[in-house]
C-alpha cells in the first residue's frame, strides 16, 4: 500500500512538470540523438535486444512487450503505454515511476534534455 | 581418435582480455583468428542481469564466475620437503571462466606500472649496488621499456574508457594526479569517478602527513562513453557490484562489452566456446608448434586444430601448464636454478587497518570497483630502501569497493564473532567504517615456483599444476613496513576507533583472498637462458608460439597487473601481424 502511494505522489508532479516543460520547450531530435549516448550501451535503436530492449517503435508500444526481451515483473505489470508524457516521466525518475524495474539508470534531471531525447525516440521506427 | 580440422592462421588459447585485444589488432587487418575458450558466453545470462546479478552468495561467496574447482584445481605445498595437497576450494585468487575471462569479475582498478618497473633489476642495482639484491631473489628486466609500451597503454585506456587524473603529462607533474606515474602522452579519456566519503577522509589525512593523494584510475565509466571502435559503455551507478560480478549497466570496461561484440562481426574472427585446450603440439626438431589439441566440452570429442601461429592467452596457471604438458622449454629446477618454465611464481600482499567513525557516514554500498583514493609514496622503489632489509612496497588507499551484506562487515576489535553483541556492532558500524589497505608487491624467490604435480590429476586426466610457495622474509618485512604506514594514515584520520594493523603473515593460505594477480611461470626477458619468451613474447624454443598474460611478468609489483598486461597484448597483436607477413624471430 505504501509503495503504491509513493508512485502516485512521486509520479504526479513529474507529469505536471513535463507538461509545462513540453509546452515551453519543443524537443530537438538531433540533440536527443546525442543524449542517446546515455542509453546506447544497453538499448539498440532497432528491434534487436541488447542488455536492454531495442527501442524501434517504442512510442505507442505497451511497456514490457518488446519481442524476445525478458522484462521485470514491475515493468510487465506497469500498464504504461509509452508516449511523450510517460516517457518523459519515466526518464526523469525511473524508479519512482515504475518501482522495482531493473533498468540501472538514475534518470535525467533536465526537462529540456528529456524532451530532446523523447523527440529522438519518436523517430525510432 | 582426435579429428583433424582445417588449418587456421592464428589460434588463441583462452578467450579473455588479452585474447580480445590481440584479436582486435589482427582482425582489423583481416588476419584469420580462432579463439578457443573453455567457458561459455555470460552476456545477458542470470549473472549479467538484475535481479540475479546481485546474488552475493552465488557470484561472490561461491565465486560463480571463477574456474570450477571440481574440474581443475591446483596443489599447494610450502616447501620442497612437503607433499603438496590439492586445494579443494580456492579462495586466494580467482581465475575466470567464459568469454571475457577474469576481466568479467574484475574491479576495474587500472594502473600503469612505474616507469622503472620493466628495468627493475637495473634500477635496484644502480641505486643500491649489485650486492644489495639477495641471491635467492631472481628478479630480472623485461627486455622492453615503458616508452615502448606507452602508446599501447594509451590505446588501451581509450578503448576501455579509463577514468582518472594524469600525474605526469609528458614529464610535467600534474596537481591532483599520481606524481610517481610514468610520463604519459595524453590525459585519461574520462575524468575521475566521484570521490567517496572514505576517500575524502583519506585525502585529508594523507595530505596532513605530506603525501599526494589521487583518485585511482578506473575502468568503471563515470559517464556514457563511446570508444574509438564505436563500442559503448553505460554510466556507472555506484552500486558496489564490480568485483566478482558482471556489470548490470554495461559500465565496466570488459571484453564482453567492448571487444567480443565487435570481433564477432568481423569476417576473419571465430570464437569457439566450451573448448578446453589440453596440449600444444610441438615439433622439437623444427622448433615449431603445429597447432593445439582440444576437447569439445559439449560432445566430449577431441580435435586437433592445426595453426600457423599459436598464442597462449590463458590465466597464469594455464599458460604455464600448457608449456609443461607439451614439453616446450626446460622446466625450472630450484635445486640448481636451471630451466625456466614455472620460474618466478609470485602473488601479492594485502594488509591494512580498519577505521571506525561514530559521526561520519561511509555508506560502503555506494561505491564502484575503483572509486578509491590512493597514495603511491610507499610503492615499489618510489622510496629509499637503504637499510630497510627488503625491496618492494605497495600503494595505500581507502579501500571501499562495496557494502555487500555477507562480506562487508567490519566490527571493532574485541567484538565477539557471533551473538547479540556481534549483531549490535554490525548495526552500529556497518555504515561508519572502512579499511585503509596496502596493496603490496611480491618479488620472486628461488623456492617459489610451478611444476606438474606427481600425484593429483584433473577431470581430463592431466596432472594438476603444483604451487611450491610461501611468503618469504622479503615480503613479510615489506608488509610490516607498509602496514605501519597505513596505520599512521589511519591515526591521522581522527577515527573514533583505529583497529590494530594486520600485516600479512605466513604461511601462505589458499583460503584467504588476496588478489587475482598471480604472476610468472612463463617469464619474459632478453636472455634465452633465464626467460621463456623474448621481449616480443615469442617463445625462445618455438618461433611460431607466443605467450601473453601476467605469466610473463618477472615479478609482481604493488600495482594491479591489468594495465601492462593489456599494453603487452595490444603490442603482441601488432607483432603477430608482422609475423604473419614475414615469419622470423622478432
Amino acid at each position: 500500500m505504501r509503495r503504491r502511494m509513493s508512485v502516485a505522489v512521486g509520479a504526479l508532479p513529474l507529469f505536471l512538470f513535463s507538461l509545462c516543460g513540453g509546452l515551453a520547450h519543443a524537443g530537438d531530435a538531433s540533440k536527443g540523438k546525442e543524449m542517446y549516448s546515455l542509453c546506447g550501451a544497453c538499448h539498440p535503436t532497432d528491434s534487436s535486444n541488447g542488455a536492454g530492449p531495442g527501442l524501434a517503435g517504442i512510442v505507442g508500444r505497451k511497456a514490457g512487450t518488446a519481442a524476445g526481451f525478458r522484462y521485470s515483473r514491475a515493468m510487465k505489470s506497469s500498464g504504461i503505454i509509452w508516449d511523450d508524457k510517460t516517457l518523459d516521466a519515466y526518464l526523469g525518475d525511473p524508479q519512482t515511476v515504475v518501482p522495482g524495474n531493473v533498468m540501472p539508470f538514475s534518470g535525467i534531471a533536465d526537462p529540456g534534455e528529456r524532451a530532446d531525447l523523447v523527440e529522438y525516440l519518436k523517430a525510432l521506427k | 581418435m582426435a579429428t583433424t580440422l582445417k588449418k587456421r592462421t592464428v589460434v588463441i588459447c583462452g578467450g579473455g582480455l588479452t585474447a580480445g585485444l590481440i584479436a582486435r589488432q589482427l582482425t582489423s587487418k583481416n588476419v584469420d583468428v580462432l579463439v578457443l575458450e573453455r567457458g561459455y558466453d555470460h552476456t545477458r545470462a542470470a549473472e549479467a542481469k538484475l535481479p540475479n546479478q546481485r546474488d552475493e552468495l552465488r557470484w561472490a561467496t561461491h565465486a560463480g564466475l571463477a574456474q570450477d574447482w571440481a574440474v581443475q584445481t591446483y596443489t599447494l605445498r610450502h616447501g620442497r620437503n612437503e607433499t603438496a595437497l590439492p586445494v579443494r576450494r580456492m579462495e586466494a585468487f580467482l581465475p575466470g571462466e567464459g568469454m571475457g575471462g577474469a576481466a568479467n569479475h574484475w574491479n576495474g582498478q587500472t594502473w600503469r606500472w612505474a616507469e622503472y618497473d620493466p628495468i627493475l633489476r637495473t634500477r635496484l642495482e644502480g641505486r643500491y649496488g649489485r650486492k644489495a639484491i639477495p641471491a635467492d631473489m631472481p628478479i630480472q628486466d623485461w627486455g622492453v621499456t615503458y616508452g615502448e609500451m606507452e602508446p599501447y597503454h594509451d590505446l588501451f585506456e581509450r578503448l576501455f574508457g579509463i577514468a582518472g587524473k594524469a600525474g605526469n603529462l609528458r614529464g610535467q607533474i600534474q596537481p591532483g594526479g599520481n606524481p610517481f606515474e610514468g610520463p604519459r602522452q595524453n590525459e585519461y579519456p574520462q575524468p575521475p569517478l566521484e570521490t567517496t566519503e572514505a576517500g575524502l577522509i583519506f585525502t585529508r589525512a594523507a595530505q596532513n602527513l605530506g603525501y599526494k593523494p589521487f583518485p585511482m584510475a578506473a575502468a568503471n565509466s563515470p559517464n556514457a562513453y563511446t570508444n574509438p571502435d564505436g563500442m559503448k559503455l553505460g554510466q556507472c551507478q555506484y552500486c558496489g557490484h564490480c568485483e566478482r560480478f558482471i556489470c548490470e549497466a554495461s559500465a565496466k570496461g570488459s571484453p564482453e562489452v567492448l571487444l567480443f561484440p565487435l570481433l564477432l562481426k568481423r569476417p576473419s574472427f571465430e570464437l569457439r566456446l566450451r573448448c578446453h585446450v589440453v596440449e600444444v603440439e610441438y615439433d622439437r626438431q623444427a622448433k615449431r608448434v603445429r597447432g593445439v589439441r582440444y576437447v569439445d566440452l559439449v560432445t566430449g570429442e577431441e580435435y586437433e586444430q592445426p595453426a600457423d601461429i599459436v598464442v597462449l592467452a590463458s590465466f597464469t596457471m594455464s599458460n604455464t601448464k600448457y608449456l609443461l604438458m607439451s614439453g616446450i622449454g626446460q622446466p625450472y629446477d630450484p635445486t640448481n636454478g636451471s630451466g625456466v618454465v614455472g620460474k618466478n611464481f609470485c602473488h601479492q600482499m594485502m594488509s591494512g587497518v580498519n577505521v571506525f567513525f561514530k559521526d561520519r557516514w561511509i555508506n560502503p554500498f555506494l561505491a564502484s570497483g575503483a572509486s578509491q583514493t590512493c597514495v603511491d609514496e610507499f610503492n615499489e622503489d618510489n622510496f629509499d630502501h637503504t637499510g630497510l632489509g627488503f625491496f618492494g612496497g605497495g600503494y595505500i588507499y581507502s579501500n571501499v569497493t562495496n557494502g555487500r551484506p555477507i562480506a562487508s562487515r567490519l566490527v571493532p576489535p574485541g567484538t565477539p564473532a557471533w551473538g547479540s553483541r556481534w549483531k549490535q556492532a554490525n548495526a552500529d558500524w556497518y555504515a561508519h567504517s572502512f579499511a585503509i589497505t596496502a596493496h603490496g608487491s611480491w618479488y620472486p624467490h628461488r623456492e617459489n615456483y610451478l611444476d606438474l604435480d606427481p600425484t593429483y590429476r584433473d577431470a581430463y586426466g592431466q596432472p594438476l599444476v603444483r604451487m611450491t610457495m610461501d611468503i618469504r622474509e622479503n615480503e613479510l618485512r615489506m608488509s610490516e613496513y607498509c602496514t605501519q604506514r597505513a596505520e599512521e594514515i589511519a591515526k591521522e584520520t581522527g577515527a573514533t576507533i583505529v583497529a590494530p594493523g594486520t600485516p600479512r603473515r605466513g604461511p601462505y593460505d589458499s583460503r584467504v583472498y588476496q588478489t587475482t594477480h598471480v604472476t610468472g611461470g612463463t617469464i619474459m626477458g632478453a636472455d634465452p637462458g633465464t626467460s621463456v619468451v623474448s621481449p616480443h613474447l615469442q617463445h625462445w624454443d618455438a618461433q611460431n608460439l607466443f605467450v601473453v598474460g601476467a605469466s610473463v611478468y618477472t615479478f609482481n609489483a604493488g600495482y594491479n597487473p591489468t594495465g601492462p598486461l593489456a599494453a603487452l597484448a595490444l603490442r603482441l597483436g601488432d607483432d603477430v601481424r608482422r609475423y604473419v607477413d614475414r615469419p622470423e624471430t622478432l
